[in-house]
């Protein structure tokens, strides 16, 4: 939601954080026994079909779909994990082709995955290990760290990562996505480990830290409608590698004609009919 | 390549092996079952004399100590570079390094800092030991000579790991050619035995193995105190080595990293 004029002139001026143009990407699978020297084509998964989107710098955006939708690898696109077969992202203005470390500074993705630490390290020992890959310089690692550790309250942060728990995990995960001086901030379901109380702090948390940084944006998906919509100033609904809508909750209203619309019964109506 | 980043790496693998404490003992006594080993099958030959042995002093033990310490290294250099690389994916934290702005090859580099290390102080333990229990001399030794081969032993040794890497990213799973490699150097390159018992046709599959030439170059400095002048044709041929094979392996590193994040295989495992 777009609060006051300020918001309004920020993003008018700064470059848009992501346009993405006529993304695809299929992937292609080996078939598992085929016969040494045989010719059985592998199979496609298609996971993005000329996708189209530009996010305002500032913007908070939510993008739904269902379960294979694309979702993730959109965010590895933009985050430069993965290559598409077609098509452009510029991440403020910038191609990955010619400025992808440039990129990488401007850009924080959260996984939404438990293995991406150190199990047998403690979590400072691997926050600091980041915040070294993300160029901090070392006098700062430890005030970086005790700022996230007090934002995130990490009260065990000298235990070993194998020791924690779930919830403890996404939010050693979430700190080091804050740990790095990113503009651009990417999110794959960032709630989807965490209790109803948790996932509650965690977006007034969010919205509080957007709210102090109006130059921030923030790209997540999820599967939580009252999240997008607590969230996002606009939603895109991605299904099938296509996407069927963007805009803000009244102009998805407005697209399927019905102004009552809730969120979910706008998921439904874009992606029933393709299913 | 940032250095804090690489000690960032370095001190990553430290803290991970200092939790398995009893790994040490374990190496170290591994090590000297080794010694042991092979300095009783040296007592069985004793009175023998080979006449393929004569070039490094007759000793046996000398012989076969310097094979093994520093076949070590083509262990590490052909493998650390494509396990480097194979852990982060196995353990999912490749992923979130590469949404660093750290590259590819500072991940592969840097991971493999800590082996190389480790293989070193290997080395040395196989010669302290040598020395002190067995009767190692190593009295004539030539540091400079030693430097220097060890220098371009591990650049051309690390170019074949280069291929390895490429590999491993690209198909997500270990090299098998890299174990038929190691395996067939070590039995040619003269790790075990001189490369004088091999028949004529097999010696020269020896001499392009950039094993045997380090092996000499090593065995000549350290035992027999060979200048750079005197080992100038192994060091001519390692040099060669590493001069065709380590723009290629970067060259084949280069397109498996393209061909991994065209196919998405570059974080999966």
């Amino acid at each position: 939601m777009i609060t006051n004029d300020h918001d309004i002139q920020i993003m008018t001026l700064m470059p848009h954080a992501i346009e993405a143009k006529n993304l695809s990407k299929t992937f292609k699978h080996r078939v598992p026994f085929a016969p040494f020297g045989s010719r059985i084509p592998p199979n496609t998964t298609i996971a993005l079909r000329e996708f189209n989107l530009t996010i305002k710098a500032g913007e908070i955006f939510a993008l739904l779909g269902p379960n294979g939708a694309g979702k993730t690898t959109l965010l590895k696109i933009l985050s430069h994990l993965v290559i598409p077969d077609a098509g452009v992202a510029l991440i403020y203005g910038h191609s990955f082709k010619t400025h992808a470390m440039r990129i990488k500074t401007l850009v924080s993705l959260l996984l939404g995955e438990e293995r991406s630490f150190y199990w047998r390290l403690t979590g400072r020992q691997n926050l600091e290990f980041f915040a070294a890959l993300y160029e901090i310089k070392p006098k700062e690692i430890a005030l970086k760290i005790l700022q996230v550790e007090k934002l995130f309250e990490l009260e065990s942060l000298d235990q070993r990562y194998q020791e924690y728990s779930s919830g403890m995990k996404q939010r050693l995960a979430l700190a080091r996505c804050f740990l790095s001086q990113a503009k651009l901030i990417l999110m794959d379901e960032p709630t989807r480990n965490l209790d109803p109380n948790n996932a509650e702090k965690f977006r007034s948390l969010i919205k509080t830290y957007l709210q102090e940084r109006p130059d921030h944006t923030f790209f997540f998906t999820t599967h939580n409608t009252q999240e997008a919509e607590y969230l996002a100033h606009r939603i895109g609904i991605l299904d099938h590698g296509v996407l069927q809508a963007c805009g803000s909750l009244d102009e998805l209203r407005h697209l399927i004609n019905n102004p009552n619309a809730s969120l979910d019964e706008i998921f439904h109506n874009f992606t029933r009919k393709k299913s | 390549m940032n250095w804090n980043t690489i000690i960032a790496f370095f001190r990553r693998d430290y803290l991970e092996r200092a939790t398995y404490k009893s790994a040490f003992f374990l190496e170290l006594g591994g090590i000297l079952a080794n010694l042991i080993t092979f300095y009783y099958i040296q007592k069985l030959f004793i009175t023998a004399h080979p006449a393929a042995l004569q070039p490094y002093g007759g000793d046996y033990f000398a012989f076969v100590l310097i094979g093994l310490a520093f076949s070590g290294y083509q262990s590490t250099a052909l493998n650390s570079f494509s396990t480097a690389l194979r852990q982060e994916q196995m353990q999912g934290t490749l992923e979130a390094i590469l949404l660093t702005p750290t590259r590819i090859e500072t991940v592969m580099l840097a991971g493999s800092i800590w082996n190389f290390l480790v293989t070193t102080l290997k080395i040395l333990a196989h010669l302290m030991l040598g020395v002190v229990f067995f009767h190692l001399d190593l009295s004539k030794m030539n540091l400079l000579s030693v430097i220097v081969t060890l220098i371009f032993t591990i650049i051309s040794l690390s170019s074949l790991g280069l291929f390895s890497a490429g590999y491993t990213l690209v198909h997500q799973k270990g090299d098998p050619v890299n174990f038929v490699i190691n395996a067939a150097s070590r039995f040619f390159s003269g790790v075990y035995f001189p490369i004088t018992m091999l028949p004529i046709g097999l010696q020269y599959v020896a001499k392009i193995i950039p094993l045997t030439h380090a092996l000499n170059a090593m065995r000549d400095s350290l035992l027999r105190g060979y200048s750079l002048t005197q080992i100038h044709s192994d060091l001519l041929w390692l040099i060669l080595f590493s001069l065709i094979l380590f723009p290629s392996g970067i060259f084949y590193f280069y397109k498996s990293v393209e061909k991994a994040k065209k196919e998405g295989t570059l974080i999966f495992y």
